[in-house]
């Protein structure tokens, strides 16, 4: 199979199972709601009976910023560890979910069902988080080589240095090859995971051995449908930055009864268009999954042991299709 | 209209007048009698860091008094070792930290040290054996910024002498102003320098020093971790040898150069009327030079605002044309031209706006990377600081462009001490670059944080990624995801100087504030802070008359605070010593704020009232029916405003009420609280104190005001926002599971 037969196949498959797209979607937009939380309650309770908050709804007043801090010692570094400590739970939660999302995937004409999806949540949970915490450490080894490493060696060695085009394009070179190697480390992981979800019983030091092998082997094209879904992902947020005109909607609203009418309709209207791009991010990501699933079977012979093991969950509970 | 096109044209006339007779004209010292003459040699080895000198000092005793002995300052010693003051005083932890990462190879090579090899007066003794290391401000025996040389006999009142000084210079691999990097060398406190003395009058000045009154002395402190120069006008006539393929620059005017058989050249800087010489060498610079034409960059309309401003004829702000060179670093030939602009911009406004900028040559440096010696002034030499790819809507190199040129107006021109009274040179040019910065430019787009978050990471987890292509390259929409905001000059210091208000008072020496962060504080920005609200208070026309004025009578000479607070109640017309107290002489924070807004209706009666000789009970619900039946409603607004900082200052109260009605109350402000109470048919909607925010050191804008209704739009907004970032950075995040 070419890679972008694998990726087609991969695009095709999402559209499938977008019931998956929308559990991914969902389950973290609840935590981003939740994580958010503070930043609503925390201006509205410092300034929501203040004038200032009209110059905060049109952007972010340095005076404005300086009171917050200022009053508020401390509140915004704790917040930021709040911040922190919810990204680094998204890190199992979305390992989790990729369990019932790559599941899908075994037949992705089966109907959706939610029981269905964290059966098989269920089900490889354990395994993909052993491989979540095998990718963690080699994530840690890269950052130790290629940040820290190659990072205080460029720093001693150029502290001489008076160019500083010189060094910027040094340290960029540095900073790309960590990005590099990152990728790739999260290409063998994604690899793995399909691996541990197509062929049932691999376990996850072996899947991501296998997977390593896998893409060293497969290399241009392996590297071809993860990359491809993933900036189409990105292209979208780029287009989201080209096209949301915010001055429009840092002015809009402005004084009296039509602007504080308006208002709530701008904001929703800001909100639909955030989660039109987060959920197009997230067909991508399972969009690249289901690619990198395509490929994988595509360079096997046979099909998928597991589909052929596998209970057909959903039709026999008699589940909607999504 | 027609009145102003003739004022524009009598202007035009006046100036066209004026011009040509001040321009190209050279140098022209003002100073009758210098107290210092150094004609000195220098020969630089870029292979050993070192600078060989030797000079004649012609110095004035311009006192009635006998002196007996001469200071030095001999500031490079401060870097010989970890023991000097300067190496030891405050956050000695983050300094050595500092001077573990200040590496060199071999290691020895980046201390620096200054040896005065040979004292003696010209024709006279020879003074070496004499001489001693002293230790005005603290007890550091091993110091060695201070040198005393003992005389054989007091010079006598009025008299001077004449000495002959031999010096070895070790420049430091450079950690503070002075030193070098590899072949670049930027000269700077690098000869022994003569201390200032001063008279028993001039020292009397001094409040709180009762040992001033007897009799003059040497004022030359040891060189502080924080602390900058002080040092009398005087005369530099140097003449400085560095191999051929060296490009120099220096304080003055080169006025000749010669080739050597030894393959070096040898240049000659002179300049009258300043206080100190450095000067920079790199086989590197790209050097260009261009002219400020004042009849080119001041346009007729400005002569006009300005003269009106200050009200002053457009002649007396005619400008002097001045050479201005810039040393630059090859990569940065495409930041040339913002360079000029800024150098321009601020010879311009500072010389309308505070007297003419009376040398002929300004010299801009722009500092090899990593080498520490940015942002410094020199008299007639400045260094800036720039990035090869610089942001659009950054103020970097104009931001330290201006400022370190403004420094040729107060630290060069009005010559405070500033080891003693740091803040009357950085405060006064603080408050002035942003004066220029936000008269020539928009305003500075600000970066808040990485991706809307304050996010804190482990050091190891920092991603290495150059800050500056990501800092506002216009065309790029980064704004989603970086918070770019429009920085207001005015008021951009305040959250550097809320956090170490209550550490020191402004009035305060130097090296005496709690650590260098207080020492910044109050040296730069509060002080900026400080003359922006009593810009507020006095008006922009009087703020600026008063400037000039102090500049212009303190050139050439060396005030204190109290010159500038007289100046600045004489220029007025007002006595300022209470603004004075609470805000240069007190650490007291000031936060005024509306507290409540209570609106009730107003009722008529209810209770008993005797009426007719009898008790007449008047109850609440027929009140309350009456009321709402009324097509004459009235209303009791009552609003609170607090003063809830220790600071006292006069403030405005604006009231609006709900049909558009506004009304400005006056408030001293010197209790703690105070109360309006208005009947009307409207209720208050809002209340602001100090609208117009005069009081720019005020601690919490946004309890200024209050409305009496909550409004959230600004919370959900923000949260709408958030949530998309937040999920962004789940999903990133997701990458790694």
């Amino acid at each position: 199979m070419t890679s972008g037969a694998a990726i087609k196949e991969g695009l095709k498959s999402a559209r499938k199972i977008r019931s998956a797209v929308w559990v991914l979607f969902f389950a973290n937009l609840g935590l981003a709601a939740l994580a958010a939380l503070p930043i609503y309650r925390g201006i509205l309770g410092f300034t929501g009976h203040s004038l200032i908050s009209r110059e905060l709804a049109r952007g972010l007043p340095l005076d404005w910023l300086t009171d917050f801090a200022f009053d508020s010692p401390g509140s915004l570094d704790r917040y930021a560890e709040f911040i922190a400590l919810l990204g680094l739970i998204t890190i199992p939660v979305n390992t989790l979910l990729a369990g019932g999302v790559l599941a899908r995937l075994r037949d992705p004409e089966q109907a959706f069902s939610l029981n269905g999806f964290f059966r098989d949540v269920a089900r490889y949970a354990w395994r993909l988080l052993r491989l979540m915490f095998i990718g963690l450490i080699f994530y840690w080894l890269v950052f130790r080589v290629f940040n820290q490493g190659l990072g205080n060696l460029i720093n001693s060695r150029t502290g001489d240095w008076q160019s500083d085009r010189t060094v910027f394009w040094v340290r960029l070179g540095a900073g790309i090859l960590l990005l590099l190697f990152l990728g790739f480390v999260s290409l063998i992981v994604d690899y793995a995971r399909v691996r541990i979800v197509r062929e049932d019983g691999t376990s996850a030091a072996w899947a991501f051995l296998a997977s390593l092998g896998f893409c060293l082997r497969h290399f241009p094209a392996a590297v071809t449908v993860y990359v491809v879904p993933m900036l189409a992902g990105f292209a979208l947020l780029g287009v989201y930055w080209l096209l949301v005109p915010w001055q429009a909607i840092n002015t809009t609203g402005g004084e009296g009864a039509w602007g504080l009418q308006r208002e709530p309709l701008v904001v929703a209207l800001l909100f639909i268009g955030q989660q039109v791009v987060m959920f197009g991010r997230y067909w991508f990501r399972v969009a690249a999954w289901a690619g990198e699933w395509s490929y994988y079977s595509g360079t096997r012979r046979g099909p998928s042991p597991a589909a052929e093991s596998a209970p057909p969950a959903a039709k026999a509970e008699g589940q909607v299709a999504a | 209209m027609r009145k102003h096109l003739i004022i524009f044209a009598v202007l035009l006339l006046a100036v066209g007048t004026a011009g040509p007779m001040l321009r190209g004209q050279a140098y022209k010292s003002q100073i009758a009698n210098p107290i210092v003459r150094y004609k000195m040699t220098a020969r630089l080895d870029p292979a050993t860091k070192t600078v060989k000198g030797h000079y004649t000092l012609t110095w004035w005793n311009h006192t009635q008094e006998s002196i007996p002995d001469l200071y030095f300052h001999l500031y490079l010693n401060a870097f010989k070792n970890m023991d000097s003051t300067f190496m030891r005083e405050r956050d000695i932890s983050r300094r050595r930290q500092r001077v573990e990462e200040w590496t060199a190879e071999p290691e020895e090579q980046k201390w620096g040290w200054v040896d005065v090899n040979k004292v003696q007066i010209v024709g006279g003794p020879d003074l070496t054996p004499s001489k001693t290391f002293v230790h005005p401000d603290d007890d550091n025996a091993a110091d060695q910024t201070v040198l005393r040389v003992e005389l054989p006999e007091p010079i006598a009142p009025l008299g001077t002498i004449e000495l002959a000084v031999d010096f070895t210079s070790k420049l430091p691999r450079a950690l503070a102003r002075t030193g070098y990097v590899g072949d670049y060398f930027l000269v700077a406190q690098w000869f022994p320098k003569i201390g200032v003395y001063e008279r028993a009058a001039e020292r009397s000045r001094k409040a709180g020093r009762p040992d001033a009154f007897a009799q003059g002395a040497w004022n030359c402190h040891q060189f502080h971790a924080d602390t900058e120069f002080f040092a009398d006008f005087g005369v530099y006539d140097v003449e400085l040898n560095v191999p051929s393929r060296f490009v120099i620059g220096a304080t003055g005017v080169l006025r000749g150069e010669r080739r050597n058989s030894d393959g070096t050249i040898t240049y000659n800087f002179f300049q009258e009327d300043v206080h100190d010489f450095a000067w920079t060498a790199s086989p590197h610079f790209l050097k260009l030079t261009r002219k400020f034409d004042w009849g080119k960059e001041v346009r007729a309309d400005e002569l006009v605002t300005w003269s009106k401003v200050l009200d002053l004829p457009a002649q007396e702000l005619a400008l002097s044309d001045v050479s201005v060179t810039l040393l630059l670093q090859p990569d940065h030939r495409n930041v040339a031209d913002r360079y000029f602009r800024a150098a321009f911009d601020a010879i311009k406004y500072y010389g309308l706006w505070y007297g003419d900028y009376p040398y002929d040559t300004l010299t801009v440096v722009d500092p090899a990377r990593n080498s520490n010696t940015g942002g410094m002034e020199y008299p007639t030499f400045i260094t800036g600081g720039a990035y090869f790819w610089p942001g659009d809507r950054s103020f970097t190199p104009e931001g330290v462009t201006v400022h370190e040129f403004g420094h040729q107006f107060w630290y060069g021109l009005v010559a405070n001490n500033e080891f003693e009274n740091a803040w009357l040179d950085e405060g006064l040019n603080t408050y002035s670059t942003g004066k220029v910065l936000e008269t020539a430019y928009p305003p500075e787009c600000s970066y808040q944080s990485f991706f809307g978050a304050p996010v804190q990471l482990h050091p190891w987890l920092q991603v290495r990624v150059p800050p500056f292509p990501f800092a506002g390259v216009r065309g790029i929409p980064m704004g989603a995801y970086f918070s770019c905001d429009d920085v207001l000059q005015r008021t951009e210091r305040r959250p550097v100087y809320l956090w170490q208000a209550k550490d020191d008072a402004i009035l305060r020496n130097g090296w005496e504030y709690l650590d260098g962060a207080s020492y910044s504080v109050n040296s730069y920005d509060r002080v900026a802070l400080t003359l922006r609200t009593l810009e507020s208070y006095l008006g922009e026309a009087v703020m600026a008359r008063a400037m000039r004025t102090y500049h212009l009578r303190w050139r050439y000479r060396h005030p204190i605070p109290q010159d500038f607070f007289d100046v600045i109640n004489e220029v007025s017309g007002r006595d300022m010593n209470w603004f004075f107290e609470q805000f240069f002489r007190s650490s007291n924070l000031a936060d005024y704020a509306v507290t409540s807004i209570t609106v009730d209706p107003v009722e008529g009666k209810i209770g008993i009232y005797d009426e007719g000789g009898k008790k007449v009970p008047h109850l609440e619900k027929p009140a309350e029916e009456a009321f709402e039946k009324s097509k004459d409603k009235q209303y009791r607004s009552t609003v609170v405003v607090r003063r809830l900082g220790e600071a006292k200052a006069p403030v405005d109260v604006l009231l609006h009420f709900e049909n558009g009605e506004t009304v400005r109350e006056e408030w001293d402000g010197r209790y703690r609280w105070t109360r309006f109470v208005y009947e009307r048919a409207s209720k208050v909607a809002s209340a602001e104190v100090d609208p117009e925010r005069k009081l720019a050191l005020e601690a919490n804008f946004t309890n200024n005001s209050r409305t009496s209704e909550r409004d959230n739009r600004a919370a959900a907004k923000w949260y709408v926002r958030w949530i998309f970032w937040l999920e962004n950075l789940f999903f990133a995040a997701g990458f790694f599971s």
